[in-house]
């Protein structure tokens, strides 16, 4: 599921692999990332049940969501990725700029005149 | 959130889709802003998103959309979808393709535009994989000049192309795997009767609200057949036997011939259609991989046809989702109750009624004999808004029936919908 796995995994010789370095992501993220994968692979749910069981995974802190999906991005997870990206669109929609700048924490807000 | 590179902030602001949201989005931050500008791959203008387009004029609404999609510079998808009040001016519509014709994959485009201008023609086609047109003309195909070689989806709503046309169109598209038509006019000179159309790579067809005297597909690799609300004497399906899914609904048709492409039909759903049952019988006859068959709504040409349980069970053994709806009278449920076969992998069961009577609750308990591993079972049920006191003692006496039938099979999750 992941890319970057599947890469790293065709260009390393096989006698040679002992691990594959993700090192931008932490262990926490990487277990909801693994759990996630595992989820998705098992083909074991129908799909309105899978839906349900997204929207559950991705209820989460919008920290925890920028990890996730720079983590989907570093892996290249597409499914996840776009997952992640939904629902924090989702949070963004019909807000205005000051108010999602307060939501994430946003320091660098600078005026539209600024760079015009 | 600073952390976040500025292209995944772009594939964020993506996902809000709706043009209105991303602009306003964009201006939280440089970051975002520059996210907008360089990295947004997905717009889209819908007149069901903001209410103030439906306020503004064509227009008004021309330049509003030409000054946001001028500000982008990766587009891959883009939808502009307005009400029909709205037209645009075929030099917008061109200045907005021609600006994105090198990067756009998908393109939504519901508008009334001027009848002499050829949205084909403008389209950028070496990479596009889906078209969605609405309300258009498509005028002339030059397949010669005119190849659409990645599109994979092409769908029509409303469109006015003549039969000519739209075989040139199917030809010049030699990926295509979707072809989804509503609405169609055909323009021609002559009153049109009847059509033909190919495609070697066509996996999908539906058809919506056409009426035709004979219409031919012919289409190798077809998997996936719809039809709905359709007047046709004769719909041909010309293939290689690869069909898996065959709907139909609400549709009127004389003749259906499928050919001999049932062998691999996994999903049947026939609904609101007048059927001949021994007819219709031996063109789904050898569909032994049917997996699921749904008949909703039939009626049937003869009154003393029925489906009898004896047939299907034999014919379509790995059946596991059966979904019956029709009329019951004294001759189904003898006749199409009777036989011992069971439907052994039959997991999930839906029954419905129009009005409900006595039979139904025997039907419904002659079913479940049959079908010794299910797990589920649905029952539909219409109930009108004004109750005689008959009606309300028959719904009682049912309630009590399947309370009943769910002690006895512990096993099944019984489930109701009534509308």
């Amino acid at each position: 599921m992941s890319k970057t796995v599947k890469d790293a995994i065709e260009t390393i010789p096989t006698d040679e692999i002992n691990s594959i370095s993700l090192s931008l992501v932490r262990s926490e993220i990487l277990t909801k990332v693994i759990e996630y994968c595992k989820k998705h692979n098992s083909a074991q749910m129908s799909d309105v049940d899978l839906m349900d069981w997204d929207v559950e995974f991705a209820n989460v802190h919008y920290t925890t969501l920028f990890d996730l999906v720079l983590s989907a991005n570093y892996m290249n997870i597409n499914c996840l990725l776009d997952l992640v990206c939904g629902k924090i669109a989702d949070m963004i929609k019909g807000k205005t700029p000051g108010e999602i700048a307060k939501l994430f924490d946003i320091k660098d807000v600078s005026t539209y005149e600024e760079d015009n | 959130m600073e952390n976040l590179p500025v292209e995944v902030i772009g594939n964020i602001l993506s996902h809000l889709e709706s043009a209105r949201d991303v602009v306003i989005a964009s201006s939280t931050c440089k970051k975002w802003r520059e996210a907008w500008r360089c990295h947004l791959h997905t717009l889209s203008f819908n007149s069901c998103d903001w209410p103030i387009y439906h306020e503004l004029s064509s227009n008004s609404l021309e330049i509003l959309i030409t000054q946001t999609i001028f500000q982008t510079k990766a587009l891959r998808c883009l939808t502009i979808s307005m009400d029909d009040v709205h037209e645009f001016s075929a030099a917008s519509v061109i200045a907005w393709l021609m600006y994105t014709r090198d990067t756009l994959r998908r393109l939504h485009f519901y508008v009334r535009t001027p009848p002499m201008f050829n949205i084909i023609e403008k389209c950028g086609r070496q990479k596009l994989e889906v078209l969605a047109l609405g309300r258009n003309f498509i005028t002339r195909v030059e397949p010669s000049y005119q190849k659409f070689p990645c599109l994979k989806s092409l769908s029509l709503s409303f469109v006015s192309i003549s039969e000519l046309d739209l075989c040139l169109l199917l030809s010049a598209c030699p990926r295509l795997e979707t072809l989804s038509m509503v609405s169609p006019v055909i323009a021609s000179s002559d009153l049109q009767t009847s059509m033909e159309i190919s495609s070697s790579s066509l996996k999908e067809f539906s058809v919506e609200s056409f009426g035709l005297d004979k219409f031919v597909l012919e289409a190798d690799l077809l998997e996936h057949l719809h039809l709905k609300d359709c007047t046709f004497e004769v719909f041909e399906l010309i293939g290689k036997g690869t069909l898996k899914v065959l709907k139909v609904d609400d549709v009127s048709v004389i003749h259906l011939d499928i050919g001999e492409n049932a062998d691999n039909l996994e999903f049947v759903d026939i609904s609101n259609f007048t059927i001949m049952w021994p007819k219709f019988y031996h063109m789904i006859s050898k569909a032994s991989k049917l997996r699921r068959l749904r008949l909703w709504g039939v009626v049937f040409e003869d009154d003393d046809e029925v489906v009898d349980l004896e047939t299907i069970s034999v014919c379509f053994p790995q059946l596991s989702h059966l979904s019956l709806s029709y009329d019951l009278r004294d001759g189904v449920l003898n006749y199409g109750l009777q036989g011992l076969s069971l439907l052994v992998n039959v997991a999930v069961l839906e029954l419905g009624w129009t009005s409900i009577n006595d039979l139904f609750a025997t039907w419904v308990a002659g079913l479940l004999e049959r079908c010794p591993n299910l797990t589920k079972l649905i029952i539909y049920g219409f109930v009108s808004e004004v109750k005689i006191h008959e009606e309300c003692q028959i719904l009682a006496k049912f309630t009590e029936f399947i309370i009943e039938l769910g002690r006895k099979y512990m096993h099944v999750k019984i489930e109701f919908e009534y509308e």
